[in-house]
């Protein structure tokens, strides 16, 4: 009997309604990875320690369909296009003013408590006021310098979605 | 009489393979990508190359930039207009540099084409080791405006796009 299961398993028999079912579980898997879940691997150090080098992760694209991107969401803003992704965190939406002093952040003058925060900081960064339909994003790892650090504001078009976990 | 069905059905079907190729396949945008991929593999160097190719790929890349380029790329701290006499020049002071080099372009994407203009964007992910043998990564937008010359193209501009904006 499982013998028998496992053979169908292997060895099914190519009929028209198997092929349909084929086709349409690789045209869903195709939408879903292309459109909804992308997956994507970690490089680099600037998200460290929420997300490490080298892990595996997932982006949901459909997580700004009804809503904005807003502090302190973790976000992928793509490139030229979505092959190659940042993975940053969200500090500041349109119209507020982001500081660093001192390693500190402060947004609209007050300071952030930001607990997915590790090691020391040492950041000065003159206020900036985030441009309309524009989000702040920086990455959790501030212990390097911020001049090798990529962060700034980007528009919420580049905002493709979050990671999934 | 059956001889005769499969070459109607042959030629029918390379008929139709014709007119999409004619109709449906841009070929200026293909040969702009073309163009770009190339430079991208030329822009590559490690310690062990040969002296051959080393001038084959400054030649290389050397032939694919106008005879004027305007390189306007802050990540690297160039910004200025490059003549293509130049470019040896500042490619060994590159390779001074670096002692190991490659880039690949990702999501090239042909923005518009109207001739003798085109204009392309792409993720150039750069792979580098300095001369002190420390890994010097750097991932960058870039914009690059290109012209067609005597159905050559050639790049006239390069220009990195600010994803985030400090």
């Amino acid at each position: 009997m499982t013998g028998d299961l496992i053979n169908k398993f292997f060895f099914p028999k190519i009929t028209r309604q198997y092929l349909l079912r084929v086709v349409l579980v690789a045209l869903a898997a195709f939408i879903i990875f292309k459109y909804v879940l992308i997956p994507f691997r970690v490089q680099g150090e600037s998200m460290t320690p929420a997300y490490v080098t080298g892990s595996f992760n997932f982006c949901f694209a459909l997580r700004y369909m009804f809503s904005k991107p807003a502090p302190p969401d973790v976000v992928t803003v793509r490139m030229a296009g979505r092959k190659i992704m940042l993975l940053k965190r969200v500090v500041a939406t349109e119209g507020q003013t982001v500081e660093f002093k001192e390693g500190s952040l402060f947004v609209d003058g007050k300071k952030v408590e930001e607990p997915y925060l590790s090691g020391k900081s040492n950041w000065n960064h003159a206020p900036t006021v985030v441009k309309p339909g524009h989000v702040y994003v920086v990455g959790d790892n501030r212990s390097m310098p911020a001049e090798s650090h990529v962060f700034g504001q980007t528009p919420v078009e580049r905002i493709v979605g979050v990671p999934l976990w | 009489m059956v001889m005769k069905k499969y070459l109607t059905v042959g030629a029918v079907l390379a008929a139709a393979v014709a007119v999409f190729l004619f109709f449906f396949v841009d070929w200026e945008a293909r040969a702009v990508k073309k163009h770009l991929r190339s430079l991208a593999e030329e822009m590559a160097w490690s310690p062990g190359e040969s002296q051959l190719t080393a001038v084959t790929r400054v030649k290389s890349v050397q032939d694919k930039l106008a005879e004027s380029c305007q390189i306007d790329i802050p990540s690297y701290r160039i910004v200025q207009t490059v003549s293509q006499k130049d470019v040896p020049t500042y490619l060994t002071m590159g390779r001074n540099y670096y002692k190991e080099l490659s880039v690949k372009f990702e999501d090239l994407k042909v923005e518009s084409i109207q001739l003798p203009q085109a204009r392309a964007v792409t993720t150039a992910a750069v792979r580098a080791f300095g001369a002190d043998g420390q890994r010097n990564d750097e991932v960058l937008v870039l914009e690059f405006t290109l012209q067609k010359n005597e159905k050559q193209w050639e790049i006239t501009a390069v220009k990195e796009v600010q994803v985030l904006e400090k």
